[in-house]
């Protein structure tokens, strides 16, 4: 055998090395997960997470089954999966920009509950249906 | 056992005896469900009809059984029907059946032959009340808890039948709904007599209690006596063995702590509680008066002649084991002498007719209870006097009630100085009323004179003097204040224009006071010694006895005289002396200020010093506890509401550090 080949094969990477890549590509992702201000970025975030999952299926299956596919068919299971989850979540990007004019992910705190005074059950109902009709009609002043 | 009496072979009237209690039973059910809403009139011929099926069934009963136990024999309690109920445990079940003893059989007459004619007298009463159907349908649901009552033979059933008869009292006290006055009324004698029932209730699960802890070694001795008269086994909580001497014996020798009382002596005083509470006794009579703004034949059936009675029932029922004690059975006599003098004293000052009749009722229970009071075991004179004056007096008061209804029917008032001259205007209603006020009186030859007779020889004949005074003064009182509103009621002229205008009743209203009166008469003259009696010794009754029937008809002379006297005539007489006692009548007028001690009790101090700071406890630290939890949920979801950004990326983050919080904790377990 080729001394070069040999040498290659010799040093090639272990089960170890591969986990160790998918976990940085996997820290990446989640960094960017937490910290970008643009939904596509946290939608390209989410893609190499996903993609770091997908290549674990991929590597345990190299390492613990050799002789079967099982890893690799969910690996492209999950591109596929990505693939729609794309279409979608895009869909949805370009739909809040036409509503918002703005994707910028700090500026969607709807689900934030205003603050609500602790009398009784029958104020905070009253309350919270004054908050959120006052939003809705914001909302649709824009 | 002297009489031989086939218990499997007994005749038809015997054998369905449940038929007296479940024909209202029916007629109820179906008139309240059924008949009311589509006929009014056929409502009250259904109830009518039921109760008079009844009163068939129970005449019925009583010439079998008197066929059986001829008068003046021995009279043994037969359980001629009965099922099976509560079974608590093995030996001890609770029955439900019907007792047939003499004075079960009085008080079946009693209460349907009443019932039937206030029946009767309603459907004429009643006509064009919005309520007609609803009052009949009330009226059966009464009879057939009083008849319930009088056929209970364990203390359980009839426990739950007086309630019943409690609720139906209730029921028709209140049944003009829309008046406040008869709501309150309604109330306050639901009230008193649940608060007297507590007591019977407690008195019943000492005796309950006691009954099944010594059945064992008592109830065979008993059981061998009685079997042959019951169609099911003894139970503890039967009459049967309640009142046998093995029972008493043993449980009247326990003693209640180092008291010197018996706990018979507790249980006993704890039942005639109940007893007293429903024949509405001295400091429980409050609501009698009151019970009143009920409609006039309610008060005839029940507030007069039956539902009342079922105290002295009661106690008559449990008699040897009042007996055993002495005790209590002293308290019955004392309690039930003051009564009759306390309520007569009342009767003499009261303006509203009804109200009259309700505090001579009070009277003549008190009568009842003092009689059955001083009885003995081996003198039980007293014991059938109170139940002949049971059965005159439901004769005789049904029919002042009645008459009282004809009258206020005629014009619409219940203030005696509201009527006058009515005699010529009313000539049924005049005649039948003078008549039961001469018996009530106790004038011969009405029954009146005979039952209280009795009752003031058995006084005297058991060394109670004292009491035969007292009721010998009572006997005055009463024909005084009888006469006082027969007079001011039918004689003189008229006072008002509806007094003028006033017309005699329709014959469905006079027919049954006719029937009525007839009985006032003749009711004197069943040999009632003779049918009704307890223990072995027959109490005898000795025709007329002169030491007592002069005193007792002077004493009824001197009341009707001093009516006469001062109610004839403008009447001012009365006035002066009533000015002349000043204080004393005012305080006699308003009824000695009883309702307003209880008032006192039960708004100044209960209210202030239990239910007061009850509720404050209820609403401060019951309820405020759990304000407090809910107020602790909310105050801490409010401090963290600040982590609720509404970012999904700090929510994320939130979540990443948990996953890494348990990869770690994963790591350090497994590794």
């Amino acid at each position: 055998m080729n001394p070069l080949i040999a040498q290659i094969a010799a040093h090639s990477p272990g089960l170890r090395d591969w986990l160790a890549l998918t976990s940085v590509i996997f820290s990446i992702g989640l960094y960017g997960l937490l910290t970008r201000r643009n939904a596509v970025g946290i939608l390209m975030a989410v893609e190499l997470m996903l993609n770091s999952a997908a290549m674990n299926f991929v590597i345990f299956n190299r390492f613990c089954l050799p002789a079967r596919m099982d890893g690799s068919v969910m690996a492209i299971f999950v591109i596929a999966v990505a693939a729609a989850e794309v279409v979608v979540g895009m869909a949805i990007f370009v739909a809040l920009y036409r509503y918002r004019g703005t994707v910028d992910v700090n500026q969607m705190n709807t689900m934030q509950d205003p603050v609500i005074s602790i009398e009784g059950p029958g104020d905070f109902n009253r309350e919270v249906m004054k908050n959120i009709n006052k939003q809705y009609k914001s909302r649709h002043d824009h | 056992m002297t009489t031989e009496i086939d218990i499997q072979h007994l005749g038809f009237a015997m054998r369905h005896a449940w038929l007296v209690p479940a024909f209202p039973l029916v007629s109820f059910v179906l008139v309240a469900l059924f008949i009311r809403p589509l006929s009014q009139r056929f409502s009250a011929v259904v109830a009518t009809l039921a109760v008079f099926s009844s009163w068939v069934v129970a005449c019925a009963i009583a010439c079998e059984y008197y066929r059986l136990c001829p008068p003046g024999g021995e009279h043994p309690v037969l359980v001629p029907w009965a099922f099976e109920w509560l079974r608590y445990q093995p030996g001890f079940t609770v029955n439900v059946g019907v007792i047939v003893d003499p004075i079960s059989v009085l008080l079946m007459l009693v209460v349907t032959t009443v019932s039937t004619l206030v029946h009767i007298y309603s459907s004429g009463y009643m006509k064009g009340d919005p309520g007609y159907g609803r009052f009949f349908a009330y009226l059966n649901l009464f009879t057939f808890s009083m008849l319930g009552l009088v056929a209970a033979p364990n203390i359980v059933q009839m426990y739950v039948f007086w309630e019943l008869v409690g609720v139906s009292s209730f029921l028709l006290i209140g049944f003009y709904y829309q008046k406040p006055s008869a709501v309150s009324a309604s109330k306050k004698a639901f009230i008193v007599t649940r608060f007297a029932d507590l007591g019977f209730l407690i008195g019943v699960l000492t005796l309950g209690y006691f009954a099944f802890n010594l059945f064992g070694a008592t109830a065979p001795a008993v059981s061998a006596r009685t079997a042959a008269h019951c169609t099911m086994p003894l139970q503890p909580m039967d009459f049967l063995y309640l009142t046998s001497p093995e029972f008493l014996a043993k449980f009247g020798a326990l003693a209640a702590g180092s008291t010197g009382i018996t706990l018979l002596t507790v249980a006993m005083v704890l039942v005639f509680m109940g007893a007293a509470g429903k024949s509405a006794m001295f400091p429980l009579h409050i609501w009698l008066p009151d019970a009143m703004e009920g409609p006039t034949p309610v008060s005839a059936l029940i507030h007069a002649a039956t539902m009342v009675v079922a105290g002295v029932y009661l106690v008559a029922r449990m008699f040897p084991a009042f007996a055993v004690s002495g005790a209590a059975l002293l308290v019955v006599a004392y309690v039930g002498a003051f009564t009759s003098l306390f309520a007569a004293v009342i009767g003499t000052t009261q303006d509203d007719i009804k109200r009259v009749l309700a505090f001579s009722t009070l009277s003549q229970l008190g009568y009842m209870m003092l009689a059955l009071g001083v009885a003995t075991m081996d003198s039980p004179l007293g014991y059938t006097a109170s139940m002949f004056h049971l059965f005159t007096h439901a004769c005789f008061k049904a029919l002042l009630f009645l008459g009282a209804g004809s009258v206020i029917h005629a014009v619409h008032s219940n203030e005696i100085w509201d009527m006058g001259g009515l005699r010529k205007k009313m000539p049924i209603t005049h005649i039948t009323f003078l008549i039961a006020t001469l018996a009530i009186s106790g004038f011969w030859p009405l029954s009146g004179f005979f039952s209280k007779d009795e009752i003031l020889a058995s006084a005297l004949a058991n060394g109670h003097t004292f009491i035969f005074g007292l009721a010998l003064f009572v006997a005055g009182l009463t024909a005084f204040y009888m006469f006082r509103i027969y007079l001011v009621t039918f004689w003189g002229d008229f006072r008002t224009d509806k007094a003028h205008h006033a017309h005699e009743a329709p014959p469905l209203m006079w027919i049954p006071l006719v029937i009525l009166a007839v009985l006032s008469v003749v009711a004197g003259y069943v040999p009632m010694g003779k049918f009704v009696s307890i223990g072995v010794e027959h109490a005898e009754h000795h025709g007329i006895n002169f030491a007592i029937a002069i005193p007792a008809t002077i004493a009824a002379l001197l009341g009707t005289g001093t009516a006469l006297l001062l109610y004839t005539g403008s009447g001012s007489r009365a006035d002066a002396i009533a000015r002349s006692l000043g204080g004393v009548h005012t305080l006699i007028k308003q009824k000695f200020y009883i309702d307003e001690v209880y008032l006192f009790i039960t708004h100044r101090l209960i209210f202030n010093l239990v239910s007061r700071p009850i509720a404050w406890f209820d609403r401060a630290v019951v309820d405020g506890s759990m304000n407090a939890s809910a107020w602790a949920t909310r105050a801490s979801g409010y401090l963290f509401s600040w982590m609720q950004t509404g970012q999904v990326q700090s929510y994320s983050a939130w979540f990443a550090c948990g996953a890494m919080l348990v990869l770690l904790v994963l790591w350090a377990a497994l590794i």
